[in-house]
Parts: C-alpha cells; sequence; structure tokens
C-alpha cells in the first residue's frame, strides 16, 4: 500500500549522517515491511539505511556479526546461523511471516518494533546482543535493550551480535498460534548443553505473553546441575508459570497463556534435549 | 520521482511517489498481474520476482526497486510457452479464479529456484503467505509437486 | 447407468486458463480508462443513529473532487441488496443513502474525485451530525420486548414485524412433533451457535463504470449476478432497464457476497452525473466491515427415535442474526430447514420454525451453504448423539434414516426458498456409496476401533452426511444461445456467471459433447446483459444443472439444424445421421463436414444462420448429496484441534469436469474448515470489527490444511445435462459437524459453539476434567 503522507526520502553515506536525520517528522527504513503498513501521518521522511554496509553476516570464531539490514531469509539460509544450536533460528524463521515478507524484512527493522516477535525467544536464548548508535555505539545484551526500552529512543540499530554456543548445545523453539501463518498466542525458546547426564548451561524464554520475550532465569536455574528428564523439564516449566506473570489480551486470557507458558517451556526443552546428542 | 524500473528485461522511467507501493508502481505501468487483494501484505496477490527473490509487491517502496531486475507473471515464460509451473497449473485443475494464481507461481518459482527437489512441508511452508480461497490448496500444492518432476525429467531429457 | 461421452466428463483445461496463468488483464479492476474517477465510501463510526445533519461543502471544496453523494442528494427509493430472482424474497429495507445508520460499516456518503487519495482525504472533511441511539447487538437484545426499533422507516416493505426486529419468520409442520416425541424411545436435544464470517474472495469487490456510445450506462463489476444487478441498478436510478448494460470480466472468487448489489449504483450515479467513467473498489477492511458476512445462528435441534435408530419426529428451530438489513434473511432461514431436513425423510413428523432478526451489525447475505450449514451443525451433532445413546456405529444410524432413491419428503413440498417449495422426488442418490466408500478411505472401522490413545494428542474421526439442491425450482432460469461459424465452430453466449468455478468451461464441454466437437471450437462468451440471454447467475447451485440445461437444449436445437443441412448435402434424411469429430456422418459413411455445412448454410443454398436460443426453468431442485469424514488430533494440553485427514465422498451425478468438481469439494471443505476452526469475526462492545483484515481474521493456510481426498461416487442424474447434478455449495456444510464428531470421539467432549479455536476448547477439556 502506497503510503501517501511520505515526502522524501534521504540517503545517507554514514550511520553518522542518518542518526543526524532522525527526528520526529522522520523513521529510518530498514526493509520497510512495518513503515509501510504503519507509518504515523507525522512521518514525511524516510531514512533509507541501504547504503551503509549493514547487509552482510559475519563468522567470528562460532560466533556471528549479523548486520541490521540482512533480511529474515538470509538468516534462514546462512549456514552457519541455520545450524547454530542444532537448528534453533531456521525453526523459529519459517514462523515469522511468509517467504514473501521475510525476503523483504530486515533483523534491524524487526527488533526495533519491540513487540511481537518470534525472533526475540530465540535471540534471548542465544545470548544475542544488539549494537545501536545514538552518537556513539553502544552494545548490550538484547534482553537488556528490550527492558530498558532503547528502540522507543532516538538510535538506530546497526548490528547483532551472536555469540559462539557452549560446546554441544542445542536449542529448540515453540510456538502457538491459531494458524502456521499467525502472530503467536505465545512462544518459548530454549537452550541447553550437558555434560555427564547433567544439565550444565540452560538458557529459557518465553514471549507473547503478551509482553515480548524475556528470559526466564528461574525456569534456568530449574535446569541448571539436573539430568534433561521430564521431571526436570516439569520443574523448569512449573517455574517459568510462576516467575511470568501472563496478561489478557484479543488473542488470549492470561490463564490460558498461563497454561500455555507451561506446556510451552516443557515441550521446548523436550524437543532441545531431542537434538543434543546429535549436536555433542 | 522518477526511477529506472527494469521489469521483465524491459526498462522504464517511472514516476512514482515517494511513499509508493511497488504494486502500485506495477499496476499504473500496465503489468496488472500484480494483484491487489489486501494491500497489507496478508495475501500474496501482489507477489512479484525482485532479483529472483518473491516479494509481497505492497511492502516494497517503488523507488528501492530501482537496480533490480523485476519479474512479473507477464514476463515469466519465454514468449509463446509456459513455464511448467502454469502447464502444472492448468492441467492439475490449480486455478480457479486465477486472482491468486500468478503469485503464488511466482512465490513456488522462487523456492523452485533455490531448492529444486522440496518436500512436501518445504513447499507449504513456502506458501503459507499466499491466500487462496477456491481451491483449499489442494491442487495448487499438486501443481507444484507436478512442476518438480517436469522440470526434472525435461533436466534430464 | 452412466452414458459413455467425449467431451463430457474429462479434465479439459479451463477455457480461460492460459488468460489467467499468464496474467492478462481480465478482472474488473484491471482496466484503465482515461480521465477515470475514483470513488471512496464513507461510513458509520455508530452501530445506530440518525443522522441529523451532514455538511459536505469542506469536501466538495478540495481540489479534485467532483462530487459528494449523500441521503440529501440521491434517490430515496427502498429495495434489497439482494440480489435474487424478482420479485426478491428480501424486503425493501435499504436506501442508497439512508438518513440513518444501523451498523457500523452503514454507508453515510460517497466522494468522486480525481484520484483515490483525494477522494480518501475529501471523506475526512465530511462533517456528519450523528444523534446516537442504543445499539442492538445480539439476537436476545433484538427480541427483548422494549428493545430500539432498527426500521422504523415507514417506506420499508416485505418486512415480518419491523416494531419487534422480526425481519423474516418462517414455521412449517408435517405430522405431529408432540406426539412423535411421545412415542420416540430416545430423545435427543441439541443447541448450536456459529459465528459472523466472511466470504473473503481473494479479488474484493471492483466496479467500474461509463458512458458508451449511446449515453447509455455500462457497468463492469465482478458480480455474480450481471442480470440482477441490471435490474436493481435500472430501479435504483429510475432509469429504464435498457439504458444499463452490466458486464462481468473474470472475477476473483464469490461465495455469495457477490450476490449482492454494493457499488454498482453509486459507481453508476457518479457515471451519470459526471459523464466520466469511475471506479469503485472495496478496500479490504470495507469487504469485513461493509459488506456481507454469513448469518450467525443459534440453531436447536430435537431428535425423536425408536430404539432401532428410525427417526420418528425431528424439530428444528433456528434463530437467525441478519444483522441491519433483511438482504437473503428469509430464504436463509428457510434453507436452513428446506435443504437439511430431507435428508431424514423417515420421520413422519417434522417441524421447523424460525426467525431471522434485525440487529446493529454487519448484514448477513448469501454465503455458499446459504443456512443449511448453520443447520446441519446441530442436525449431525445430534445424529452423532444419538448413535452414541444406542451404541448404535455413526455410519449405520444413517443408512437406517438417510433418504433414498424414488422416495420423497414432505418437507420439499412444505418449505421452499420463502415459499412453499415443490414436491420431489429423489430420482438420483448415491448416499449409500459415499458411506460406504468414504469409510473405506478414511479407514473408519480401524481408526474408531483403534481409540483416541494416550498422551497429550489424542486422536479421533467422525463423520457427517448431507444434500444440497441444484438450483431453486420453478423461479431459477437460464437461457443460452449457440450459433455457428463457417469454420465448424460455435459461439456459446451464456448469462451464465462465471466467477472462478469454471462454468464458462462445463458449460462449453455440454454444447460440445452435443455438437460433436472438441471444446476449442466452442467460443464461449458469458455475463453480458447486451450480448448473452439471461440467467439468474452463480448461486443456488445452479449452473451446472440449470443453465447447463439450456445449453444442452440450445445444442439439440443446433444439432437439429445442422442435421437438415447434412441430410439434403448427403441426399438423404435426417433421421439416422450422426455428428462426432466436427462431421456429418450417414449410416451409409458418406459425411460432410461442419465447415462444409455451416458454408452452405451461410452462402450456398437456403441460407440462414445456423442458431439457436433455448431456456431452462428446473422443475425440480435434484441433491447433491455427501459423506464427510475427518481425522482429527486434539492436543488436550493446549486445545488446539488439528484436521489430518478429510474424506468427501460425493454424489453430483455425472462430473462435467472431474476436476472441476474436485476443485469444488477441495475449495468449499477448505472454507468450511475455516469455519469450523478459526474464522470469526470479533466485535468491540459497541458493534466494530475488531480483526478486519486478512492478518487478525484468521483463514487456514497451506500449512494447515489437511489432504482433501474428494471422491465423485457415480451416479446419473436423469433429469440434469448429461445426468449432472450441481456441487457448488454441499461441501462447505461437512466440516463443521464432522469434526466437531471427530473431536467428540477423540476427547468425549461434544462443542456446539463455532469456531473451535485453542483456547475455547481447552476450556471446554478442563471443564469436562480432560486436561
Amino acid at each position: 500500500m502506497s503510503v501517501h503522507t511520505i515526502e522524501q526520502h534521504v540517503r545517507p553515506a554514514s550511520i553518522e549522517e542518518a542518526f543526524a536525520a532522525l527526528g520526529p517528522g522522520s523513521r529510518p527504513l530498514g526493509g520497510g515491511t512495518d513503515l509501510m503498513l504503519h507509518a504515523p501521518p507525522e512521518v514525511t521522511t524516510l531514512i533509507d539505511l541501504g547504503g551503509l554496509s549493514l547487509d552482510a553476516v559475519e563468522d567470528t570464531d562460532g560466533g556471528y556479526r549479523v548486520g541490521a539490514m540482512v533480511t529474515l531469509t538470509e538468516m534462514m539460509e546462512h549456514p552457519g546461523l541455520a545450524g547454530h544450536f542444532g537448528g534453533l533460528l531456521p525453526e523459529m524463521l519459517v514462523h515469522v511471516g511468509s517467504p514473501l515478507l521475510r525476503n523483504i524484512a530486515t533483523i534491524g527493522g524487526h527488533l526495533a518494533r519491540g513487540r511481537l516477535s518470534d525472533v526475540v525467544p530465540a535471540l534471548l536464548v542465544a545470548e544475542a546482543t544488539i549494537r545501536w548508535f545514538d552518537g556513539s555505539y553502544h552494545e548490550a545484551p538484547l534482553g537488556e535493550f528490550l527492558a530498558e526500552e532503547v528502540h522507543r529512543t532516538r538510535m538506530l540499530i546497526t548490528e547483532i551480535g551472536i555469540p559462539p554456543a557452549p560446546a554441544g548445545a542445542a536449542g529448540a523453539f515453540v510456538k502457538f498460534s491459531r494458524v502456521f501463518y499467525d502472530i503467536a498466542i505465545l512462544n518459548a525458546a530454549c537452550a541447553l548443553a550437558t555434560d555427564g547426564g547433567a544439565i550444565t548451561w540452560a538458557r529459557v524464554a518465553v514471549g507473547e505473553t503478551p509482553r515480548v520475550g524475556a528470559l526466564v532465569p528461574a525456569a534456568a536455574e530449574a535446569l541448571t546441575g539436573n539430568p534433561p528428564t521430564g521431571a526436570t523439564f516439569e520443574a523448569a516449566a512449573a517455574a517459568a508459570r510462576e516467575a511470568i506473570e501472563a496478561g489478557d489480551d484479543g488473542r488470549a486470557s492470561a490463564e490460558y497463556r498461563s497454561q500455555l507458558i507451561g506446556v510451552g517451556v516443557r515441550r521446548a526443552l523436550e524437543a532441545a534435549a531431542g537434538r543434543l546428542g546429535g549436536a555433542g | 520521482m522518477r526511477v529506472q524500473l527494469t521489469v521483465n528485461g524491459t526498462g522504464h522511467a517511472a514516476d512514482v511517489g515517494p511513499g509508493e507501493s511497488l504494486m502500485d508502481a506495477l499496476r499504473a505501468l500496465g503489468y496488472k498481474s500484480v494483484k491487489n487483494g489486501c494491500d497489507h501484505g496478508d495475501c500474496g496477490s501482489c507477489t512479484v520476482l525482485m532479483d529472483g527473490r518473491a516479494v509481497n509487491a505492497c511492502l516494497v517502496f517503488a523507488y528501492r526497486a530501482e537496480g533490480t531486475e523485476l519479474t512479473t507473471i507477464e514476463g515469466f515464460a519465454a514468449e509463446g510457452a509456459l513455464h511448467a509451473l502454469q502447464t502444472a497449473s492448468l492441467d492439475t485443475g490449480a486455478v480457479q479464479c486465477g486472482f491468486c494464481t500468478p503469485g503464488i507461481i511466482l512465490t513456488a518459482a522462487d523456492l523452485l529456484a533455490h531448492n529444486p527437489d522440496p518436500t512436501d512441508r518445504e513447499i507449504a511452508e513456502t506458501l503459507a503467505g499466499n491466500y487462496c480461497r477456491c481451491t483449499g490448496y489442494t491442487k495448487p500444492l499438486e501443481a507444484i509437486r507436478e512442476a518438480v518432476t517436469m522440470l526434472r525429467e525435461g533436466a534430464d531429457g | 447407468m452412466a452414458e459413455k461421452f467425449d467431451v463430457v466428463g474429462t479434465n479439459e483445461r479451463k477455457v480461460d486458463g492460459v488468460a489467467l496463468v499468464t496474467g492478462k488483464p481480465v478482472f474488473a479492476g484491471d482496466l484503465d480508462l482515461p480521465a477515470t474517477l475514483s470513488v471512496a465510501l464513507l461510513t458509520s463510526p455508530h452501530a445506530h443513529a440518525v443522522i441529523k445533519g451532514i455538511d459536505t461543502s469542506g469536501a466538495e471544496d478540495l481540489e479534485g473532487v467532483a462530487m459528494v453523494l449523500t441521503h440529501a442528494n440521491t434517490p430515496t427509493t427502498r429495495y434489497t441488496t439482494a440480489g435474487q430472482g424478482h420479485p426478491e424474497p428480501s424486503p425493501y429495507d435499504a436506501r442508497m443513502f439512508d438518513t440513518k445508520v444501523r451498523f457500523v460499516g452503514d454507508r453515510v456518503a460517497a466522494v468522486a474525485a480525481e484520484s483515490q487519495a483525494v477522494a480518501e482525504e475529501a471523506l475526512g472533511l465530511i462533517e456528519v451530525d450523528y444523534e446516537v441511539l442504543p445499539p442492538v447487538l445480539s439476537i436476545d437484545d433484538a427480541l427483548a420486548p422494549d428493545a430500539p426499533v432498527i426500521h422504523d422507516e415507514d417506506d420499508a416493505t416485505g418486512i415480518w414485524d419491523a416494531a419487534r426486529n422480526i425481519a423474516a419468520a418462517v414455521d412449517i409442520a408435517v405430522g405431529d412433533v408432540e406426539a412423535g416425541f411421545a412415542d420416540s424411545e430416545v430423545v435427543i436435544e441439541t443447541t448450536c451457535e456459529t459465528q459472523y464470517a466472511q466470504h473473503a474472495p481473494v479479488e474484493p469487490h471492483v466496479v467500474q463504470s461509463w458512458l458508451d456510445d449511446h449515453g447509455r450506462l455500462v457497468i463492469y463489476s465482478s458480480t455474480q449476478v450481471p442480470f440482477h444487478a441490471r435490474r436493481i441498478v435500472a430501479r435504483v436510478l429510475d432509469l429504464p432497464v435498457n439504458r444499463v448494460r452490466v458486464v462481468k470480466p473474470r472475477v476473483g472468487g464469490g461465495f455469495g457476497v457477490k450476490q449482492e448489489i454494493l457499488l454498482e449504483e453509486i459507481c453508476g450515479l457518479v457515471t451519470l452525473r459526471t459523464g466520466r467513467p469511475a471506479s469503485f473498489t472495496y478496500s479490504r477492511e470495507q469487504e469485513f466491515v461493509s459488506s456481507r458476512t454469513r448469518h450467525p445462528m443459534r440453531v436447536r435441534v430435537k431428535l425423536g427415535a425408536g430404539d432401532d435408530g428410525v427417526l420418528k419426529a425431528i424439530e428444528m428451530e433456528a434463530l437467525s442474526n441478519t444483522g441491519a438489513y433483511g438482504t437473503h434473511s428469509l430464504t436463509v432461514l428457510s434453507n436452513t430447514g428446506s435443504k437439511t431436513l430431507p435428508l431424514y425423510n423417515k420421520a413422519p413428523h417434522v417441524r421447523f420454525v424460525g426467525k431471522a432478526v434485525y440487529t446493529n451489525m454487519p448484514v448477513g447475505g448469501a454465503y455458499r451453504g446459504y443456512g443449511a450449514t448453520q443447520g446441519y451443525f446441530p442436525l449431525e451433532t445430534a445424529m452423532d448423539r444419538l448413535a452414541d445413546e444406542l451404541g448404535l456405529d455413526p455410519i449405520e444410524l444413517r443408512r437406517r434414516n438417510h433418504i433414498r432413491e424414488g422416495e420423497g419428503s414432505p418437507i420439499f413440498e412444505e418449505l421452499g426458498e420463502g415459499r412453499k417449495g415443490v414436491e420431489q422426488t429423489v430420482k438420483s442418490c448415491a448416499l449409500a456409496e459415499c458411506l460406504t466408500l468414504g469409510a473405506e478411505r478414511i479407514d473408519w472401522e480401524a481408526k474408531r476401533a483403534a481409540g483416541p490413545g494416550e498422551g497429550p494428542k489424542r486422536r479421533g474421526v467422525g463423520l457427517s452426511i448431507h444434500m444440497q439442491g441444484s438450483g431453486i425450482p420453478l423461479i431459477d432460469m437460464a437461457a443460452a444461445t449457440i450459433k455457428m461459424n463457417e469454420d465448424g465452430s460455435f459461439n456459446l453466449l451464456i448469462g451464465a456467471t462465471d466467477i472462478g468455478t469454471g462454468s464458462d468451461t462445463i458449460l462449453g464441454q455440454i454444447a460440445a459433447e452435443v455438437l460433436g466437437v472438441p471444446l476449442d471450437k466452442i467460443i464461449v462468451y458469458s455475463s453480458d446483459t447486451d450480448m448473452t440471454p439471461f440467467d439468474v447467475g452463480a448461486y443456488a447451485s445452479s449452473t451446472t444443472y440449470v443453465s447447463g440445461t439450456a445449453v444442452e437444449r440450445a445444442a439439440v436445437e443446433v444439432k437439429e439444424q445442422i442435421l437438415g443441412v447434412a441430410a439434403t448435402m448427403l441426399r438423404t434424411e435426417a433421421e439416422g445421421l450422426e455428428v462426432g469429430d466436427e462431421r456429418v456422418t450417414a449410416p451409409d459413411g458418406e459425411s460432410v463436414t461442419l465447415a462444409a455445412v455451416c458454408d452452405r448454410a451461410m452462402y450456398g443454398a437456403d441460407q440462414f444462420q445456423i442458431g439457436a436460443t433455448a431456456s431452462a426453468v428446473p422443475e425440480e431442485s435434484p441433491p447433491p448429496f455427501l459423506a464427510s469424514f475427518a481425522e482429527v488430533e486434539v492436543d488436550i494440553e493446549t486445545g488446539l484441534v488439528t484436521v489430518l485427514d478429510y474424506v468427501a465422498a460425493v454424489d453430483c451425478g455425472t462430473p462435467i469436469n472431474p476436476k472441476m468438481a474436485e476443485g469444488q469439494m477441495e475449495g468449499a471443505v477448505a472454507n468450511g474448515i475455516g469455519y469450523a476452526l478459526t474464522e470469526v469475526m470479533e466485535f468491540t462492545p459497541t458493534g466494530r470489527v475488531r480483526n478486519p483484515d486478512l492478518a487478525r481474521y484468521k483463514i487456514p493456510g497451506t500449512v494447515d490444511m489437511p489432504p482433501i481426498r474428494v471422491i465423485l461416487v457415480d451416479s446419473f442424474e436423469p433429469t440434469g445435462p448429461m445426468g449432472a447434478k450441481s456441487i457448488a455449495e454441499i461441501g462447505i456444510n461437512g466440516p463443521i459437524p464432522t469434526i466437531a464428531n471427530a473431536i467428540s470421539n477423540a476427547v468425549g467432549v461434544r462443542l456446539t459453539e463455532t469456531p473451535f479455536t485453542p483456547e475455547k476448547v481447552w476450556r471446554a477439556l478442563r471443564d469436562a476434567g480432560v486436561s
């Protein structure tokens, strides 16, 4: 759909220039899919981030640096990212929009929304960091970035950092929705590593509670040091239900979400555990 | 603003608004196969290939298509011939009203270009954003499987 | 039984197929005429209000605005938007623009401007002074003794009881149901509710209009009913019918929502007043908010049966929410009974009673299934419960009760489309075989025996059976004209309306079969009120049966003319000549080509145009029959219901084009699965649609859809063209009861309110102690 209120776009030559152009009447343009649908009427200028070399995925010793302008399809198809945590990212990304959207939408633009995200829980358990520019560069864990609502401030996301996974770790993603191509009623991601029959490292994140995804340290604690068995996973699921205060919205009631938190965390853990052998 | 759009190999000097969508721009240029079914990126009727990747043309700012190769269904098959996806769509009964058909064929073309032997699940996941109310998807999915076979046999022969 | 055919019964490609797969500009919105005005619609933000004043001066002053239409400058004729046969059985309760708005989304004003952007900007400059009235947002509120009256205007006609908000009512009885229940060993009663749902064709409503060389109004419309559109537009705009031409190009799906006259008269009036072409397209949001929906219903069914399961009495009571206007209110309500109750014709005592009530909600309309969908939910749920109660296999219970060849039902005569029906004996019915073949394909016995399994994901199988009709007897009418060309080809001109169903193709196949030519010798042109003969249009599963009969008759007449000419050329009698392979052949083997026959008729001796027009009015409405089966998986921890497999065994007589017949079933089943599981229009407490887009009004997609396996079961309808019945609607009735019964088989819980969304199912399971 055309946005008739847009009057111009600028193509800055540097991040600094792009940042300088940011104001109440302008928006940074990533893939543009959100702006096309939801550009506020006061926005008349688009700051096209296309020419800033933010469109590469770099390998960094088992980890990755993903430019903000990398599309979701490019992330899905990147051989390294695709295998990270035993396939966690493609398993999640196939649920994000459709290929038609993933071919346009960028990871930076997606995270800048700060809401309605299947990506966030998966990146949280992968311990992703986010780098942004607001006059100077900053980098912080994604969870901190979202908790402090940095996305609402005047800034530009430039890069996502994904550190190496712990040896032998595997992850999984679970989404509950009415149909496949849908926003989640609730989603959950986890990642596990084991040694000698005990979980040595664990991350659990839950999203669309209906708040955007967040790590659930209590669930991770319930896992660490215990064997990767049904009883452990049940305990982690119970800890997640206890720790998260689910809310109501048009998509689901708090009560139902609370049920899904337990089911989602347990099923994600079971799926990740099933991949541990192969990944190790 | 004036931009150069290359559509099916033909260059157009197009006058587009700064906020204009590629869908509106292509329809204004006469590429009426780019259908407007929802204008919100939910139905896939406006799908075109942009440098070979299938996109919702309603969600792409038109000026950004400058410098890319755009393909619509009008230019998809060689002159006078039908692509295997088109032939298979006709022969399996995959076309009912036909409004969604160009989008489905182009989305499938992106898939087959990157994955010439997809599983049924991969075909279904790829078509998740192409809405069809007439067929229930049984025959369109069958058409894509049929086209995979046709293309493979064509390549072997 | 089935005859052998050459063209009929084969999977011909669609005659318009190549144009569609190559993206030719063949839809209503694809036409660019010079200097076209764009039309935009201002709709009501209030569910119920009186327009005290409306100031359009700001909009009119905006540069590029050509005109603003409101109640103050448009015709005041009351009419119905329902594109039905004349006189329409729907009340005349609508005006082009009224002084009262009756639902959020009702028309307030329209702007015509040089561009869509200007037209939309102008909408924001129209100032409307509303006196907001208390809204009526449910069936129960509408029927409350002190309910606000929605249609208090004094010039509406055809409303059953406007003061009580009742648009239409039906009450028919055969025998004495109370006596029947008293005499029954088992009585089952169930009430089911269905939701607001939208057709959501992928192409929205589109109309373009212009004046032709004679100054006549041409309307190029994505309509299912071009002839009704012409008649209604002429009446509303006070024009003689001869000043209006309606042309239907390719249409991107309809499913009933394009059986309504929603844009044509506004667009046409803009053209008449400005002399310029005009273009009007509903946005996707307007499709949801301002067009038409399926009538939500609450339907109660009570069954009485003997120990053997044979029904003694059936009572059905339907309450239908017709929304703000009564379009299709009476006929949809009637069909809730008339298309369901004859299926179980063993019961001597039957009663159907119903009301369609006005509310300040979106307007119900025609939607594939047309009331039967809502009726089959409780009927087939109750039958399943009866089987449980008696310990009978659900298939066996259906076998003991369903109608068969050579049988009738008093309901056929008692209940028609908004009036008395037509007595009818079923002349083709392969339902017994549908049950057998469908049960085999889904592996019914093994799966029922296997049980739901353990763990969080439980499996179940269920079934339901159905009938529909083939057109509306003694009301529908179709005509076809065939004329011959000197290369042995034929123009087939039909009023019938192909909206993506493939009717142009199958009607061409029928003509080709009779005339002994391949399909590519039939040039099909349809749905142009100037160029083609009359047809009621694409609705009521009428086209194959009614229009097909007209085509067959016209082709037979043309064939007789051909044989006459050929007899002269071959110096023999017409009797004994045969057509085939594009020739006429005498018993002695001598032959002439069809091209030579036409050449002689055009240029040789005794010249004349070989051609004929024939009409068909059905005397009955032979039902197609269906047995639907589904296997589902119920996730008892989340309430998510997944359909794993779906089998539809259908008797539609001769399938003229089997792949297209399958396609009709597959599409109808898919739509029904959406209606059963996910699709629902949600409302705010003030009656506004909360989810007017495809992202939130959730329709299952490629990944969600199970394999839909269609079995076309052999039968031959002696009154149909080449033995055919219609198939367009019946499939959509299957999924709700079939899935509900399969869920019950999986988890022992009976769901009675659609859609079966995860949270709702989870709550029902929890309340029942299952999860």
